[in-house]
């Protein structure tokens, strides 16, 4: 089943996990992720947003239940064919720190493209290059001084260097992107340009975009929100 | 390919630790494959001592002892063989020429050897070569003594120096035999053997020198020319020959024939076998000494080991960021066997480059110092095989951190915190 005809980026029924001998951190019934929609996930610490996290990226498996991303049983797959739908299919921004430092700007945001053969190939049929799809994504989240591409990526500032993630993420266009507070190490004014341009830019590549954050405050850009607290039945409040 | 271009630039990153291990790594590259280069010279030349000898005869005691002082001009014989026998032996017909050696004068540390002209005929060393003077030529008065190489470099002696002889071996020897100085009408080309170090003169010579003596003492008061001239100057013996055979067949029966001599105790040796057993006596230094460079590329890698080890946990961020844009498990782990695999060879190349350096620049002085030939020539087989052998370890050590990275991608999954 191609990814295109699946009725949803993310589908989760009744999945539940926990580590051996301890309570559930995450038990689940129903949660859903439309293809192209962008949600926004509340979800405080404590709440098993690492573990969702980790369930989504294939790196962890339920103990019970069933996902699907993008219409696979992802849960039922080995973990190389995991392996292959996170690198085909997902992309993801962290918190902070989310580029290599001893990659140029440009080489960062390529790296998926060398990981997937898929994403390469989406990359050039569109852009011609995969360094030039690089390069669109990069200008339209507002770095093209080509002062930038010549600078070691730890010397950008906070925020540049979450943009070159994003571009990162978006590269290849796949159909689903993890951001997990984005833009909580960014100041507030920043922090609306930065969700501005991802969500332009999901909305162009067609992506699903799940937003997961402590700052409720966020919410309101997102034609949807939920919050993880009330989604998992499991959460023991820390 | 990709991961190759990523572990270099992450190994560049690393620059300080990275440098640091690689220079111990190369450090002991180098030391093993000098370690292996000397070794090889020194059995070659160790080898090459002396060659186109069948047979080298003395009186009766150890085979190398009798190779050490005959050959190596090392230690005292501990008895003489008569002129008679070897005039007997030489004259055997299976015998195509004999070189007689007389040993136990010396001038400042060095041999004198007493011989015959036939010496430079046929002493043959290394594959068969004779020897060739580089200046003069052989003896042909009696107070005429021929040099060796490094006598002659050492001591700055040209054609028609005088040269007095002591008696006896050692520096400072009290017993001079200053009423008949040499004269130096000869220097030979150098030969990386025992030669270099010796003074040839003739054997009648040996006798002259000592008219007047007894039991190693100058009588008083003896006037030496007038005895000298009155003197028969025929050897009554020698220390040893060597002796060449007009067929190899006969090597063995004429060493039977000698060993069982009824006039007096010999010893005939051959001379390969000789060398071969007192170079397994060396052996063991020479086994102790590659142990150890062994031990020095141990270390080396296990210094690298440290070094990737430690550095894991710094880098599990990188390697969580490079699982979240999809890479493998088996990614991270070829990322980190590449770094040591680099690592490795690099060292293997840096290592051998600057043996061949330092060789370059030290050989002139080893062979100034020590007499030892050293070609810079190919690697051998068995260095190429040395080598072999680092980057095998090199690469089965990234095994283990390689192993704990894979280990720790697979439970920190894509979150980790700082």
């Amino acid at each position: 089943m191609t990814a295109q005809l699946a009725d949803s980026a993310i589908a989760l029924t009744d999945v539940k996990f926990g580590w051996p001998d301890q309570p559930a951190l995450l038990s689940i019934d129903q949660f859903r992720l439309l293809p192209g929609e962008r949600l926004f996930l509340y979800g405080a610490s404590g709440s098993g947003k690492t573990t969702l996290l980790n369930l989504l990226a294939g790196v962890l498996v339920p103990d019970k239940g069933n996902i699907e991303l993008l219409g696979r049983p992802f849960s039922q797959c080995t973990s190389q064919q995991r392996d292959q739908v996170r690198a085909d299919h997902l992309g993801f921004i962290f918190q902070v720190f989310n580029l290599l430092p001893y990659l140029s700007l440009l080489d960062n945001v390529l790296l998926p493209c060398r990981f997937s053969v898929r994403r390469a190939s989406r990359a050039r049929q569109r852009f011609g290059s995969e360094e030039a799809a690089a390069r669109y994504l990069l200008s339209t989240l507002g770095l093209s001084d080509p002062a930038l591409f010549k600078r070691p990526v730890i010397e950008l500032s906070v925020g540049q260097q979450q943009r070159v993630a994003a571009a990162r993420a978006l590269i290849g266009e796949p159909e689903l992107i993890i951001a997990d507070e984005p833009t909580s190490a960014l100041d507030s004014d920043m922090r609306e340009t930065f969700i501005e341009l991802l969500d332009s830019q999901v909305t162009h590549s067609g992506s699903a975009l799940l937003f997961v954050s402590h700052d409720l405050s966020l919410a309101t850009g997102f034609s949807r929100s939920l919050s993880l607290a009330e989604l998992n039945s499991a959460s023991t409040v820390v | 390919m990709m991961l190759l271009n990523l572990a270099w630039r992450s190994l560049l990153n690393r620059k300080v630790t990275v440098l640091l291990t690689l220079f111990s790594l190369s450090l002991s590259v180098l030391l093993l494959l000098s370690v292996e280069k000397v070794r090889l010279e020194a059995r070659s030349s160790f080898a090459n001592t002396l060659s186109g000898t069948d047979l080298v005869v003395g009186a009766r005691t150890g085979q190398i002892q009798l190779l050490l002082y005959s050959v190596f001009r090392m230690g005292n014989a501990t008895n003489n063989i008569s002129w008679k026998s070897y005039q007997k032996i030489a004259s055997h017909r299976q015998v195509a020429w004999t070189v007689p050696i007389s040993l136990g004068d010396s001038h400042r540390g060095r041999s004198v050897i007493g011989t015959t002209a036939d010496y430079f005929r046929y002493y043959q060393y290394g594959k068969k070569q004779p020897l060739s003077f580089a200046q003069g030529q052989p003896f042909a008065d009696l107070h005429d003594v021929v040099l060796g190489a490094r006598v002659a470099a050492e001591l700055g002696y040209k054609l028609g120096d005088q040269v007095v002889v002591a008696h006896g071996m050692g520096n400072t020897s009290f017993a001079q035999h200053e009423n008949q100085p040499f004269t130096v009408n000869g220097i030979l080309a150098p030969t990386g053997t025992p030669v270099d170090q010796s003074l040839h003169i003739s054997l009648q010579a040996i006798e002259a020198i000592h008219v007047g003596w007894q039991s190693g003492v100058k009588i008083p008061g003896a006037d030496e020319q007038k005895l000298l001239a009155e003197a028969d100057l025929t050897p009554a013996q020698i220390t040893a020959f060597l002796v060449g055979l007009k067929s190899k067949m006969a090597t063995f029966k004429l060493q039977r024939a000698i060993n069982n001599y009824r006039g007096e105790p010999l010893l005939a040796i051959l001379p390969g076998v000789a060398l071969q057993e007192l170079w397994q006596m060396i052996g063991v230094a020479e086994q102790a000494l590659l142990a150890i460079s062994v031990m020095v590329v141990l270390t080396g890698l296990t210094g690298m080991l440290t070094v990737l080890l430690s550095s894991l946990n710094e880098r599990r961020r990188e390697l969580a960021i490079l699982r979240s844009v999809g890479a493998r498990p088996w990614h991270i782990m070829m990322l980190i066997l590449l770094e040591s695999s680099l690592l490795t060879f690099t060292a293997c190349l840096l290592g051998t480059l600057t043996m061949y350096a330092v060789l370059a620049v030290a050989a002139p002085l080893i062979q100034a110092e020590l007499g030892l030939k050293i070609t810079l020539g190919l690697l051998t087989g068995w260095q190429w095989r040395l080598l072999g052998m680092v980057m095998l370890a090199g690469i089965l050590a990234g095994l283990i951190p390689g192993w704990r990275a894979w280990r720790n991608s697979l439970a920190d999954g894509l979150s980790v915190r700082l």
